[in-house]
Order: structure tokens, then sequence, then C-alpha cells
């Protein structure tokens, strides 16, 4: 005869702020089953009738065990307390942190806040995405660039979420700062290897960044003056353990420190830079089976250049907006629901000219997206996620305007791109049997290309148009399909180490086209269009992963073959003016590239001196027919050696110290090689190598840093 | 107050240093470079050099050996081909080792398309120019900079583009009275000297008419550079402007979309050399065959001004 069934699933909370926690790990030892929450703090676990014991254990937070009696379904929130002990901290994570082991996902990384603000930070800006970067398949842009690299990928390739809305360019300050202010950031999650298919629309890897709720039970200020900008977070309930709100700012202040010493008289009086960002988000406990959610962000940098000697000036505004409105529903004790609108804007503007002569240049993205995602935590065996996703995009590639005194120049229509892209997907996380779990899933997506539109044929020796085609709006111009399927299987050896495999193919229906040779704001985001196919690609990965001393320490070793196909890049000496009368599209050149690697990843996870080491040897190439002739060449971030070390040691309650060693294959670059001299011009011409077929040296660097807790140093005192 | 700013963004200054950054270069076979002009009411004039390693010591003697001097040259205007001899040219108003020809039926005519071979050692090149119709300035007149005071200024030209698109130009202007001062060392001793020897672009110098077609309207034409050649008044407070009292000629050429590219890019490269916003591709030459260069036609109209 069988058992019945039942379900015990619930919300987990932090008890002191209300805050809802992500990866709680609840564990039946009895049945050796286990649940993690969502990441709305969400459980669901189902068990047949009799009496359990049941642990909730999180990092950091006091275990509860509970004894429950079951006869029925049964519905329990926890609130778990911050652990006030370290020794018990160890104590209480050494038990259940075999995720990375058990799980089937590959080239996933979690971080919290707490561990990033710990680690050595540039110029004391806590920094979410130069973090990552000390990950073991992770490259940076550069020396202080928030730019990333995953598994050979473009920087483009990587869904940037925050709290699920796409964050289109994630930088500050032309890349020297990431847009997320980490004071209200409450989780960081890394998916760097074949992403499971409720994700989609990048090829290389996915930032799920989910801000902090904002305290339910009380109000709380935290600030900070910094050497380049000041930072302030209110946080407090609205009405406690109903609803809560964060609101938080930041902004630089060079500009406001350098007024004073630039003259009146001076020609460059009103130059300066500065960026700043808000974060807010309002939170509603509706019932006991819906949730509201409210989150934006709205950040802007400008940067302005006056020189009244030479009568000219210019002012670069951009900056990212976004908003997203989350309900979150429970069908029932096993059905979870999450509904999302989503608003995006990113725009970018130069405006410059003289006394008789304006120039003024947009570009942009704007998306509204609205999905839907189940959970549906059908048994112990099987957890199903399946979801649809709809997105209007609008793309602004580059607007004209142009006047000299009162004559207007002839600029073209403002060109606006539009496009549908739509999505509907099914996982389930299957296990098969003790050993063997297989998470499979299949995505089918699409994208149309809409009008209004107007295609240019422009001739190539005269640069005139020699026909166009109109189409109307709503009109399909082009569609694709993409059928993206996902799978992942892991097995458990009995020394619980494991054997993962994992294969993606994903769809890309947007890219990224940089007309200069660093990524910069002015990088235009563009969609596919009939002659614009979309991005795919395809990877293959396996990994080794094992767990030491009581999951004490992680180690992992990780293989991966990426296979990417119809990138972009502009065709050489294109001008952003070029789009004028023109199609960007019909600028760009098209090519493949593939990336190979191994990443070895040790991680000392608990105890007061923890850290990791992550290595990766890999190559990355690119090939396009009409560079080089065709001739394969290294990517710009292709880095055969890549070593991260991030170690922390606490001292006591208060005080921690953390170190960073970067050692980096250099980057590849082209150089000058040859150079003629032009009589007409008088000028020395430069022939330029085959396209980065030089190397600059290793990179290496260290970071030290300490850490006082000023909070914990004032209880004392 | 003032101090206790200039303290605080001291604290934002750190210490750095520099390290030389080597690299091995491997030895590169150097290529034909051919850079040739079509002009109406003048002679075809050819150069032909051989390309040198970036990094290759440039003196006299290397300056003097990248001249070609043995090629065979034939410039075709569609119905006759000719020869064209070597001998010192005046290019950049120097002369130079090139090719051209005194044969009156090869003096460049508007609207005429011309194809220059180039025969040199078993390599071969190949390149085409038009001379087309010149647009002549409406009006040009010097205006004051009063910023400074009403002694220097910039030129403003009147301009009606034909209402027919595809038009591309590129400007130049020549100051052809003398310094009436010396300058600093090295140009303690140009009293006296002709301003510019030759038509000077501007960076900036060219353009295409999508923006404006058929429009008629005012712009502003700053002093030309000589490449990389220095003059007295290029930098300081006269840089990029003409003074009250200078005699100048406009010279508005007319030329084609290639010739725009290329130079629009070359300039490019040159106002941004070493930047990171530059791109490190190569020009868009307009020479085919065994080597690179460009082949410009201009189909140019004068104006002359005095700066008063």
């Amino acid at each position: 005869m069988f058992s019945q069934q039942h379900t015990l699933s619930g919300y987990v909370k932090d008890a002191l702020t209300g805050e809802a926690l992500i990866g709680v790990s609840i564990y039946v030892e009895k049945e050796s089953k286990g649940a993690t929450t969502n990441v709305y703090g969400f459980y669901s676990i189902s068990l047949k009738s009799g009496e359990y014991e049941v642990k909730y254990s999180y990092v950091g937070y006091a275990d509860i065990l509970k004894t429950i009696q079951f006869k029925d379904h049964v519905r329990l929130n926890i609130d778990l307390k911050e652990s006030q002990d370290l020794l018990d901290e160890v104590v209480i994570d050494a038990k259940q942190s075999d995720e990375n082991t058990t799980g089937t996902q590959m080239g996933q990384i979690e971080l919290s806040i707490d561990k990033i603000k710990t680690i050595p930070a540039f110029m004391g800006e806590v920094d979410i995405l130069k973090t990552i970067q000390f990950l073991p398949g992770v490259s940076s842009g550069g020396e202080g660039n928030t730019g990333f690299y995953v598994r050979g990928g473009g920087p483009d390739q990587n869904l940037i979420l925050l709290d699920e809305a796409t964050v289109y360019n994630a930088s500050h300050l032309f890349g020297f700062f990431s847009v997320f202010n980490a004071d209200a950031i409450k989780n960081v999650k890394l998916i760097k290897g074949g992403m499971p298919s409720n994700y989609g629309g990048r090829l290389s890897s996915v930032l799920d960044i989910t801000m902090k709720d904002g305290n339910y039970k009380s109000f709380q200020a935290d600030g900070g003056i910094g050497l380049i900008a000041s930072r302030l977070t209110l946080q407090g309930p609205i009405k406690e353990d109903t609803a809560s709100f964060i609101l938080s700012g930041r902004r630089t202040y060079i500009d406001v420190l350098a007024k004073p010493l630039i003259s009146d008289t001076s020609a460059f009086k009103g130059s300066g830079y500065y960026f700043y960002d808000l974060t807010a988000k309002l939170n509603w406990r509706l019932s006991d089976k819906d949730r509201l959610y409210l989150s934006g962000y709205f950040g802007r940098d400008v940067f302005t250049f006056n020189n009244k000697d030479l009568d000219f000036n210019f002012n670069i505004p951009w900056g990212n907006a976004t908003a997203s409105l989350r309900w979150n529903h429970l069908f029932s004790d096993k059905l979870f629901v999450n509904t999302t609108a989503v608003f995006t804007d990113y725009n970018f503007a130069f405006e410059g000219g003289s006394s008789d002569f304006n120039f003024k240049l947009t570009s942009g993205v704007r998306d509204g997206n609205l999905k839907q995602d189940y959970t549906y935590y059908h048994s112990s065996l099987h957890n199903i996620k399946f979801g649809w996703n709809y997105t209007l995009h609008r793309f602004i590639p580059t607007s004209t305007e142009a006047s000299s005194n009162d004559v207007e120049f002839d600029t073209g229509e403002k060109v606006k791109i539009w496009g549908n892209e739509a999505a509907i997907y099914l996982l389930d996380d299957w296990s098969v049997n003790e050993r063997l779990k297989v998470n499979f899933g299949m995505r089918l997506s699409m994208y149309q290309h809409i009008g209004p539109f107007t295609r240019y044929f422009n001739n190539e020796n005269t640069g005139t148009t020699d026909s166009t085609i109109n189409y109307s709006s709503g009109k399909p111009i082009k569609t694709y399909f993409g059928p993206e399927p996902r799978l992942s299987a892991r097995y458990l050896f009995p020394d619980n180490s494991s054997f993962k495999l994992g294969i993606a193919h994903n769809y890309q229906y947007i890219h990224l086209a940089s007309i200069s040779s660093v990524s910069l704001p002015t990088d235009l985001w563009f969609p596919s269009t009939e002659v614009v196919k979309p991005q795919i690609g395809t990877q293959y990965s396996m990994g080794y992963f094992k767990n030491f001393f009581n999951n004490k320490y992680e180690a992992s070793v990780e293989l991966y073959y990426k296979d990417l196909n119809n990138l972009i890049e502009y065709k050489e000496n294109s001008f952003p003016e070029d789009n004028l009368k023109n199609n960007v599209d019909n600028q760009l050149t098209f090519g493949r590239g593939y990336s190979y690697g191994a990443e070895f990843f040790l991680k000392k996870r608990l105890g007061d001196f923890n850290g990791w080491i992550g290595y990766t040897w890999s190559k990355t190439m690119r090939q396009f027919d009409e560079i080089d002739n065709g001739v394969e060449f290294p990517a710009k971030y292709d880095r055969r050696n890549d070593l991260s070390v991030v170690l922390q040691y606490q001292i006591n309650e208060r005080v921690n110290i953390g170190g960073v060693f970067v050692y980096a294959t250099g980057n590849s670059l082209s150089l000058p090689e040859r150079r003629w001299f032009s009589a007409e011009e008088n000028r020395i011409i430069t022939v330029w190598s085959k396209r980065n077929a030089f190397r600059l040296d290793a990179y290496h660097r260290a970071d030290i840093s300490i850490t006082i807790d000023a909070k914990k140093l004032n209880r004392e005192i | 107050m003032k101090k206790f700013y200039y303290i605080l963004l001291f604290g934002f200054i750190t210490v750095s240093c520099q390290k030389k950054i080597e690299f091995d270069l491997p030895e590169v076979e150097q290529t034909l470079v051919l850079e040739a002009t079509v002009e109406n009411g003048f002679a075809p004039k050819v150069i032909l050099t051989r390309s040198q390693g970036y990094f290759d010591v440039f003196d006299t003697m290397s300056l003097i050996n990248m001249f070609i001097t043995d090629a065979q040259v034939k410039l075709s205007d569609g119905i006759n081909e000719f020869d064209l001899d070597f001998g010192l040219i005046a290019t950049n108003g120097l002369p130079l080792p090139g090719y051209t020809t005194s044969n009156p039926d090869v003096i460049g005519q508007f609207g005429k398309n011309y194809t220059l071979n180039v025969y040199h050692q078993g390599d071969t090149l190949t390149a085409k120019a038009q001379i087309p119709y010149p647009v002549q300035m409406d009006s040009v007149w010097f205006d004051p900079y009063i910023a400074f005071d009403d002694t220097l200024g910039w030129i403003k030209c009147n301009f009606k583009d034909p209402d027919t698109v595809g038009n591309c130009y590129r400007w130049f202007s020549k100051r052809i009275n003398s310094y009436t001062y010396n300058y600093e060392a090295p140009f303690d001793n140009v009293l006296g000297e002709v301003k510019d020897k030759r038509f000077l672009p501007p960076i900036g110098s060219t353009t295409d008419d999508k923006l404006f077609n058929g429009l008629k309207f005012d712009f502003v034409l700053p002093r030309g550079v000589n490449g990389v050649v220095e003059g007295p008044d290029d930098s300081g407070v006269e840089g990029s402007f003409f003074s009250r009292g200078d005699t100048v000629v406009v010279k508005s050429s007319t030329t084609t979309y290639p010739i725009y590219l290329y130079v629009r890019a070359m300039e490019n490269a040159a106002a941004s050399n070493g930047s990171i916003f530059s791109s490190s591709g190569n020009l868009p030459y307009n020479v085919e065959g065994d080597g690179i260069g460009v082949f410009y036609g201009y189909g140019s109209s004068y104006d002359t001004l005095i700066c008063e």
C-alpha cells in the first residue's frame, strides 16, 4: 500500500529584518531528501505520511530543527536568526553545503553580498562585476574595467538581470564602476555553464542580481563616504511584517570638489564629470499566497566639456532605467508562479558644437517585457519549471540632428527599429535514482523584426542610395525561430564526488556593435534583421566536483568547448555618421568564433581563513571573411592563462583582512607594422598588423584590504 | 579655502610609474605604395615608394631610398594612354622624385576618368580616379574671433550644394602673403617668407553631401595644417586661425566617394593617433594589385580674399 504524499512548503526569512533568504537548505535526514528556497525565499518538499525532523540551515544563521507530524499538507514559514558565534557558523554550514556536487547545474556560482564586501575593491568602491572577474572562466575587459567575458563569449553575450530587468550597460565612468550599488543588493548568481532553459536571449552567461527587499521590522539607515562616491541607503517597514521599502543612492563628487579650482575666467569652466544612481524597491505581502514587488533603478553618467577659447563644447549623458513589477502567487503548495512586467531603457547622447554649428547624436534601446514563470514541485523526484516570455524591443541605433546657424541639415528620419521577441520553455530537474540526476529542458524562442522600417540599398562606389523598401508599422519583415535544447546531468559517486556534463544550445537575437577598440557607451545595441542573423551558440561542458573535509573545501575541474556563430563587427573605417540615410547593418561584417578551455577551482568555504583559487587555461578565436582575408585571429580577450587567488582572514568579529592576486596572459592586440610617407599629405601613414597579432606582457596584480565593521564596533562601545 | 581643495585633490592623486613594454616585431615584407593625383589644369603627379618597417630608422638615406625610380607608369584618360616620365615633380611645395609628363594633352580636365597602371619588377598596380566638375563657393569672408581680439579669425564660406546626391568635397587654404615678423627658434628667420607653400587642408577637410544635399549654408574653414610639419604659427594663439591682413586662396575641390572615404579615415587616424577611440584598421586604399596607395582626383575652383 502506498503512503500518501504530503507537501511541506513555506517561506524562509531573516528573523531580524524579514528579508527573504535565498538558497536556504531544507533537509530531511530520515528520507535523505532536501530542497532549497528560491529567489523569493519559497520552498516546497514532498514527503510521505509520518513524523520527520526537518532542518533549516543557511550560512551565517543558526539552524532550526522542526519535528513535523505529516498527516496533511503543511505550510511552515521559518524565521532564521543570524548566528553570533562564528564557530557555530562552521558547524551549521558544514553538513549541508554540498549543492556544488549534488546539483545538476554546472558552472554556477552564487556570491553573497557580505562576501563581496570583504574583497579588496578599487578606490574602496565595492563592485560586483569586478568580483566575478576573479572566478575561473570569467575574464576582465581590462584594468579597472567592469566589462566581463565568459568562456570566450563577447560582452554582449552576458544576460545581466537586476530583479529580472535586463540591464544593457552595467557600467559607470566608461567601465570603471558597475551600476550596481552593493548596499541595495542581496544576492548575485552567475551561470557560466549551460544555462537552464528558463533563461535565454544570450549565449554565454547569466548574471542574476537580486535586490534587497528592505527591512520589514525596523527603520535602518546606512551610508558611506568613499573616495569616489558617497552613498546612502534607507530601508524600513511600511507596515510591519507586511510591507517594506528600500531606497539607495550614490553620487560621485569629483566635479563638486574641482569646481572651486576652476576660475570663472577659465576657458574650461563648466567642464566636469559625475554619475549617480538610485535603486528602490517596495514589497507587499498581500496574503499568505500573494506577494508583490516593485523595484527600479535609475542611473546617469554625465560628461561635459567646454572650451571657450576654441568655441567648442560637448555634453555626453548616458544611463539605464529599469522598473519591474512582480507578483508571486501560490496556486497550491506545489505550484508557484511569478508574473513579471519589466520596463528597461538605456540611452546615450552626444550633444556638441560651437556658436554656429550644433550636432546631436542619440542611441538607445527600450524594452517592454511580460513573462510568467511557473515552478511545479511535483515530487521529490521531479522539479518542473515552465513559462513564457514576451518582449517588445525598440532600438534607436543612431539618430543625428545637425544645424548651422538657422539652417537645419537633413539628417533623415529618426530611425527606430522594432522587434518582437518571445519564448516558451519547459524544464525538469529529475532525480532518476540516488546517483543520477538529469536537468533537461527545451526553450523555443522567436524573434520578429517588424515595421516601420526603411531598408536602404546604397551604392558602394558613390555612397548614394540606389533604392529603398519601406515597411509599414507592425509589418513583419523577418522572423527567426530557435529551438534551444538544454541538458545537464550529474552522476554522484559513493564518495559524494560527482561527474557532470552539460549541453546548451542558445539563440541571441540582439547584438552589440562596437566602433572603437574598447567597450564604450557609444557601443550600439542592434537587433537581428533580414541582414543580421541571430547569434547562435552551443556549449559542451563536463566536470568533476568533489568536496573535502566535511564540505569545508570545494574543488572542481570543468572542461568546455563553445561554438559561436553570426557574430558581428563593424567593417573597417566605419564612422557613426555612416548611419545617416543608411542602415547600421550595412556597415557590419559577420563571422564566427570558438573557445575551449579548462577551469580549476579550489575554495575554502568556512572558517576564519577562507577564499578561493581559480585557474583557467583557454583559447578563444574569431574568424570573419572580411577581416584579414578570413584568417582566424585571437579574440581581444583570448587568455591562455588566467589565475585568481582570493583570500580572507577574519581576525576577530570586527576586523577582516582580504587579499587578491591576479595573473593573466596579456591581451592580444594589433600593432603598427609598417609605415609609408604620404608626400601629398605630409604625413606618416601607418600600416597595421593582422588583427590581434601581438600580445601584451602578462598582467599581474595584488591587492590587500582591511575591513573594519564599524557597526559592530559601535555596538560594543 | 583653495588650499584646502588642493590638499583634498592631492588625496586623489596616486603615485604612478611607467613600465616600458617591448615587443618582438617580426620582419615583414615591404610593399609598393602609390600616391597619385589628377587635378584640373595640372599635369598628373605620381609618386612611387616602398613602405618601411614601423620602427625602422627614418633618416635622409632611408628617405632617398624609399622612392622607386625605375617603374613603368602609364595613364589612360579613357581614350588615349600616355607614358609618364620619371623626374622631379612639385608635390607638397618640394620637388620630389616621381612621374609626370609635360604633354599638354594630359593636363587634367573636368569630367574625365583616368586609369593608372604601374609596373615594377613584376609587381602591378592599377588605380582609377575622376576629376568631377567643381562647385564654386558663393562667397568667402574673414570672420574675426572676438574672444581674443579681432586680429585673428577663421574664414567663413557660403556654399550651395547642387541638388544631386553623392557630391563629395575637400577644402584647402593657402596664405600667399609673407610673414611680417619672426617667431621663436627655430622660426626666428621666417620674416619675408611666404606663409604657406602649398594648399593646406584642415583636419576634417572632407565631407559628402548626405547632411546638406541641395542646401545653401555657411561653414567655418579653419586654417589648414601641413601634415606633421609644424609651421611658426601653428601652435600658440595663432594656431588654426588666419590673421587680419592675410591674403588667402581658398580651394574648393570636388572629389569622388572613395577619396572622401580615404581622406576621412586618414585624417581621423591622424587626429586620434594613440587614442583609445581610434581603431587599428588600415586605410581604405583605392589601389588594386601588388601594393597599396591612393589615386586622388580633384575638380578644383579657387577664391581669393584679403582678411580685413
